[in-house]
């Protein structure tokens, strides 16, 4: 069976064209990347876990 | 010699062709919906379900204080590819007019070029009512509510080949409050251009770090 993927379907834009489009500026894009830093970390380690947990329950299956 | 009834085979285009056909091809939205502070979770959402689907956000909060007239609009909404439209506002003691005249401005746009309107609304059948001019018009129901927003937007951007699953999109919205319930400026609101910028920065950081099952 296909199983769902999410795939961003349209090309997104990158760090810095999106800055250039609202206009961030260096300070509060260093701002926000020093807020976001923990919970990248623990968001990764929480899909990793998910992602091996469905492989799992894939083999099962 | 080509074989009868085969197309011709296409140039391989370079990398830098690839690149400008990315960034001339990539859609921008222009977000038509009240500012008011009880908006922000709709709001959020928006821009949240936007970045999935790998659309710009366009909106007057991001543009320069001076120059913003009615000409300025309408070129922008006309050189967006989409635009929404929320036009749930109902408080019968704080009417505006704001969103129905941008709404007219999208539907103008549409007539001569490529721009798509998409209408959003709480509660079905009531804009049926006030408007019905816009009768034919599908309009989107998120019955006001975050979710509601994310699920009509992936009936709207998510026709593709690929599927894009709907607790996914839940799952990126959460993560995104979460963000902003630990930020020490949790009280701002997103109408502030300063940290609308930074939201959807951090948005678009989220999206990208998003690995799925």
């Amino acid at each position: 069976m296909h199983k769902p993927k999410f795939i961003i379907t349209t090309p997104r834009a990158t760090s810095d064209e999106l800055a250039a489009l609202i206009g961030i500026t260096p300070e509060e894009r260093r701002q926000v990347d020093e807020s976001l830093k923990p919970f990248l970390l623990k968001w990764r380690k929480q899909d990793l876990r998910r992602k091996s947990l469905a492989a799992a329950k894939k083999k099962i299956a | 010699m080509e074989k009868a009834g085969s197309a011709p085979k296409k140039p391989r285009r370079s990398q830098e062709e690839d690149r400008l056909t990315v960034n001339i091809s990539r859609p921008g939205c222009f977000l038509n919906l009240s500012f008011d502070r009880s908006y922000d979770d709709i709001f959020l959402a928006y821009l949240v379900g936007l970045s999935i689907f790998g659309i710009d956000p366009i909106s007057v909060l991001l543009a320069p204080a001076n120059g913003w007239r009615l000409p300025k609009l309408y070129e922008t909404i006309r050189a967006s590819r989409f635009s929404i439209h929320d036009m749930s506002w109902n408080r019968p003691n704080d009417i505006r007019y704001n969103m129905p005249l941008e709404l007219g401005l999208a539907v103008a746009a549409g007539f001569d070029s490529s721009h798509t309107y998409f209408v959003f609304e709480s509660k079905p059948y009531r804009i049926q009512k006030r408007l019905s001019d816009l009768n034919g018009v599908d309009v989107r129901i998120h019955r006001g509510t975050p979710f509601g927003v994310l699920g009509e937007m992936l009936n709207l951007f998510g026709r593709t080949r690929e599927t894009v699953r709907l607790e996914d999109l839940h799952t990126i919205y959460r993560r995104v409050r979460r963000w902003r319930k630990s930020l020490a400026s949790r009280n701002r609101k997103l109408v502030e251009p300063a940290f609308l910028r930074q939201t959807i920065r951090a948005i678009n950081e989220i999206v990208l770090s998003f690995q799925t099952s």
